[in-house]
C-alpha cells in the first residue's frame, strides 16, 4: 500500500489531464514524496514527521494542481471552453470531411488527367468508397487520440478494428475486380480479330493496374495508420497501468472524463 | 490596486523561477532536491510549499529553460531529474542582472545612496 495513497488520490481527482501527461505528473510527485521522506528519515527525522513534512512541501494544493493543468491542458480542451459544443462538433465534421474528401478528389483528378477514368472498371468505385471509409475512420480516430485527447478507457480501442477491416475490404474488392476483368479479357481476346488483341489488352492492363494500385495503396495506408494509432493506444493504456500501480489496489478514481465536451 | 497585485504576482513568479534555475545551476536534481535546496539554501527565507514547485518546473520545461528526463530502472520506480539548459542559463543571468538593478534601486531609495552595497 502506498504511503501517500490518500494524497495521490486527492491530486489525481483534480488533475484533469489526458494520458500520459496525467500518469507522468502523478509518478513524479509520488517518487519525490517518497524520496523526500527517506531523505528526512536519513537525517534523523521521525517517520511520521518526515511523511508530514514531505506532504506539506510537495503535495500540490488545489491552486498548484490547477496551475499544472493550465500548463499541460491540450489546446482543444481550452478551445472547447471558448466555443459551444455544437460549434466544435460542426468544425470537427467539416475538418473530417475535408481530410477524407480532399485526398480522394486529388486522386480522382490525377486518374482523370491520366485518361484512366474514361472507361474505368466497375470495381474501381467500391474500392474508392472503401478508401473514403478508411480515410474517414483514420481521421476520426486521429482526431480523438491526438486532438481531442479523449483517452477514456472505454472508447480507447473503438474504431481501430474497422480500419483494418475496411483496408482489407479495399484489397478484396480490387482483387475481385481484377479476377472479373481477367475473365472479361479472355472473352474479349477470343472474340477480337487477329492483330487487334493489343488494342484490347492495353486498356485492360491499365484499368487493372489502377484498380489493384488503388486497393493496395488503401490497404497499405490503412495498415500503417492502424499501426501508428495502435501504438498511441498502447502508450495511453500503459500510462493508465502506471497510474494504477501508484495506488495499492489499482482502483483509482475514474479518470477525469476526458475533454470537457465528451 | 488590481494592477499592483498583478505586478506582485509577476514578481513572485519571477523570483520562484529564478530560485529554481539558480539551484539547478551546477548539477541536475530531482524535484524534492530542488525544493529542499531552495529552503535550505535561503535558510528558510524562501520555501516552495504545497507543491507550488511542480507548475513552475513544468512551465520552465515548456519554455525550454530546463530539461527533465526520467531516471530509474525499467519496472522500478521512475524519478524525474531536471537540468538547466543553455537557454535557461542565459535567462537566469538576465534575471539576476534585472533583480540586481531592482534591488539597488530599491535600497538606494530606502536607505539613501551612501548605504547601497550590492
Amino acid at each position: 500500500m502506498s504511503r501517500f495513497e490518500a494524497t495521490l488520490r486527492a491530486v489525481a481527482e483534480r488533475l484533469e489531464l489526458p494520458q500520459p501527461d496525467r500518469a507522468c505528473i502523478l509518478e513524479e510527485i509520488a517518487a519525490d514524496l517518497e524520496e523526500l521522506r527517506m531523505e528526512l528519515v536519513r537525517r534523523g527525522v521521525d517517520e511520521r514527521e518526515a511523511e508530514a513534512r514531505a506532504v506539506d512541501l510537495l503535495a500540490p494544493s488545489e491552486t498548484a494542481i490547477d496551475a499544472l493543468v493550465s500548463v499541460h491542458e491540450p489546446l482543444y480542451w481550452s478551445l472547447s471552453r471558448r466555443f459551444t459544443r455544437s460549434g466544435m462538433r460542426r468544425a470537427e465534421r467539416l475538418g473530417l470531411l475535408a481530410v477524407t474528401a480532399i485526398p480522394l478528389l486529388l486522386a480522382l483528378d490525377a486518374l482523370r488527367q491520366g485518361g484512366v477514368l474514361r472507361s474505368p472498371s466497375p470495381f474501381l468505385w467500391p474500392v474508392l468508397v472503401t478508401t473514403a471509409v478508411v480515410l474517414g475512420l483514420v481521421a476520426s480516430k486521429a482526431l480523438q487520440l491526438y486532438l481531442e485527447r479523449d483517452h477514456d478507457p472505454g472508447r480507447l480501442r473503438g474504431r481501430l478494428g474497422p480500419i483494418l477491416v475496411a483496408s482489407a475490404a479495399a484489397v478484396f474488392a480490387a482483387g475481385m475486380g481484377a479476377v472479373f476483368e481477367l475473365s472479361a479479357l479472355v472473352t474479349q481476346l477470343e472474340a477480337a480479330p487477329d492483330g487487334e488483341t493489343i488494342g484490347v489488352f492495353v486498356p485492360w492492363l491499365l484499368d487493372t493496374a489502377v484498380l489493384l494500385g488503388a486497393g493496395l495503396t488503401t490497404a497499405l495506408v490503412g495498415g500503417l495508420c492502424w499501426f501508428l494509432l495502435q501504438q498511441k493506444v498502447t502508450a495511453v493504456e500503459a500510462a493508465y497501468g502506471r497510474e494504477a500501480r501508484l495506488m495499492s489496489d489499482g482502483a483509482l478514481a475514474p479518470p477525469p472524463s476526458v475533454s470537457p465536451h465528451l | 490596486m488590481p494592477e499592483r497585485s498583478a505586478d506582485l504576482q509577476v514578481l513572485a513568479r519571477s523570483v520562484n523561477e529564478m530560485l529554481i534555475l539558480g539551484v539547478l545551476r551546477d548539477e541536475e536534481k530531482h524535484g524534492y532536491q530542488i525544493a529542499l535546496d531552495v529552503a535550505e539554501g535561503s535558510a528558510g527565507l524562501f520555501e516552495l510549499r504545497h507543491g507550488t514547485l511542480y507548475p513552475i518546473l513544468h512551465r520552465l520545461e515548456e519554455r525550454g529553460w530546463i530539461r527533465g528526463r526520467w531516471d530509474g530502472t525499467k519496472g522500478g520506480r521512475r524519478k524525474k531529474v531536471y537540468r538547466l539548459t543553455a537557454e535557461g542559463r542565459k535567462h537566469l543571468a538576465g534575471e539576476v542582472d534585472r533583480f540586481e538593478v531592482l534591488a539597488r534601486g530599491l535600497l538606494h531609495l530606502v536607505r539613501g545612496p551612501r548605504h547601497v552595497s550590492l
